[in-house]
This record gives C-alpha cells, sequence and structure tokens, in this order.
C-alpha cells in the first residue's frame, strides 16, 4: 500500500520532502501518525477498516507538529 | 561541553522506508552495549592482574522504553505490531542537544509488557534486542 508524507521526513540517510510517496504493509500507520496521507486504494480501505476519518486525520496532524516541536502539553492528555 | 536534557528527547521507528516519532514515551534505556573481552591467567605472570582481552566481538545491547500507554495510538500499535508480525525494525533517538544528535539500532525482537496498576495510569515498557551494534553518535 502506498502513503504520501504531508511533512519533510527522512530515512535516516536521505531527506524525504513533502510529497514523498511510501509503500510497504504497514503504510497505513503513517496516516495514523500524521504525517502522511493515503496514496492509494489499499490504504484507503485499511484505513476506513479501522474507523479512520478524516477528523481523526485532523487531530492526528496536529498532533504530530506538536510532538515534532515538543509541544505536548498536558491539554493534549485526554481523560 | 553542555549538558544535555532528557527532557526533549525522541524517539523514532522506521515505518514503510521513513523514521516517525513515537509520543508518550516516558523513560528510554540503552542498555548493555559491550565489546568483550576473554580472560587470561598466565601461570608466569609477574602481576597480579587478570587479563582481559577483546575477543573481537561486540553486543549491541538492549533498550528498554518506558511508555504512557495508549492503546488506541498508532504509535503505540505499531511497536505492538512487531509482536504479531515479527520483523526487525530501525529505530532512531535523537537527543535535545539543539543538533539532536542521534543514535540508531536495529531491533532485532521485542517483548512488550502492559502494566495496569490501581494507583497509576497504564503503562508499558518495550524491550528490544539489538541486532548487531547501535550506531553512536561520532
Amino acid at each position: 500500500m502506498k502513503v504520501r508524507l504531508i511533512r519533510d521526513s527522512d530515512d535516516g540517510v536521505n531527506p524525504q520532502p513533502k510529497g514523498t510517496e511510501l509503500e510497504g504493509p504497514k503504510a497505513f500507520r503513517l496516516v495514523q501518525n500524521g504525517i502522511a496521507e493515503p496514496a492509494d486504494d489499499e490504504c484507503e480501505q485499511e484505513l476506513v477498516r479501522r474507523g479512520w476519518t478524516p477528523e481523526k486525520q485532523a487531530a492526528a496532524a496536529q498532533a504530530a507538529d506538536k510532538l515534532r516541536a515538543g509541544l505536548v502539553t498536558e491539554k493534549d492528555f485526554k481523560p | 561541553m553542555a549538558y544535555v536534557l532528557s527532557k526533549g528527547t525522541i524517539l523514532e521507528q522506521k515505518i514503510s522506508g521513513t523514521f516517525t516519532a513515537v509520543a508518550q514515551c516516558e523513560t528510554i534505556s540503552l542498555a548493555g552495549a559491550e565489546a568483550e573481552t576473554y580472560e587470561l591467567r598466565p601461570l608466569d605472570a609477574s602481576d597480579a592482574g587478570v587479563l582481559n582481552k577483546p575477543n573481537g566481538w561486540s553486543k549491541g545491547g538492549t533498550v528498554t522504553v518506558g511508555l504512557i500507554y495508549d492503546p488506541a495510538l498508532a504509535g503505540h500499535q505499531s511497536i505492538t505490531d512487531l509482536i504479531t508480525t515479527p520483523a526487525r525494525c530501525d529505530w532512531r533517538l535523537k537527543h535535545a542537544d539543539g543538533s539532536l544528535t542521534a543514535t540508531t539500532w536495529t531491533s532485532g525482537g521485542l517483548s512488550f509488557d502492559e502494566d495496569i496498576n490501581g494507583t497509576t495510569g497504564v503503562k508499558a515498557t518495550v524491550r528490544m534486542t539489538v541486532d548487531g551494534l547501535m550506531a553512536f553518535p561520532t
């Protein structure tokens, strides 16, 4: 399954700019982690099967930004 | 020369060819990396000290991560994925030193312990066995 990065990343050696397409059996986890978007039907179907919604996508992207910037606060922890 | 805070350290897991951060880590311990030695006790030695010489092998050790566990969090599910589907996995630890100096390793396998305790929130402990050697900052 394929995903497309929605923010710059890297593979440990080379930079991977926003828009880079990645492929793998667990690629949907990158969408759930808020750093990518689905890039094929297989990924979209896997996410739908797991109850993924656009709202969750937006929240995940926001959480990923906060985590990367070290801006996680107490308010981000829901009871 | 500088002192480096633990707060701000980021653990990343490589998924589908890119590194992505693991949220809600509380502790990270890299332990047991070792250049092995063997002992020599020559009968004709004049000194009392037992000799230790390198045997040519080094161990990568283990990495233990304490998580404030959220079973619904994808970053935590990605870790337990490695229990249900065993596979080697690349990891990176970025220190909070301004230049994000990194230590990297590959886990050969890992264990996962969930701890539910009446006096605290749910936590989990991940123990990774390092495959080969860690790549320390140089």
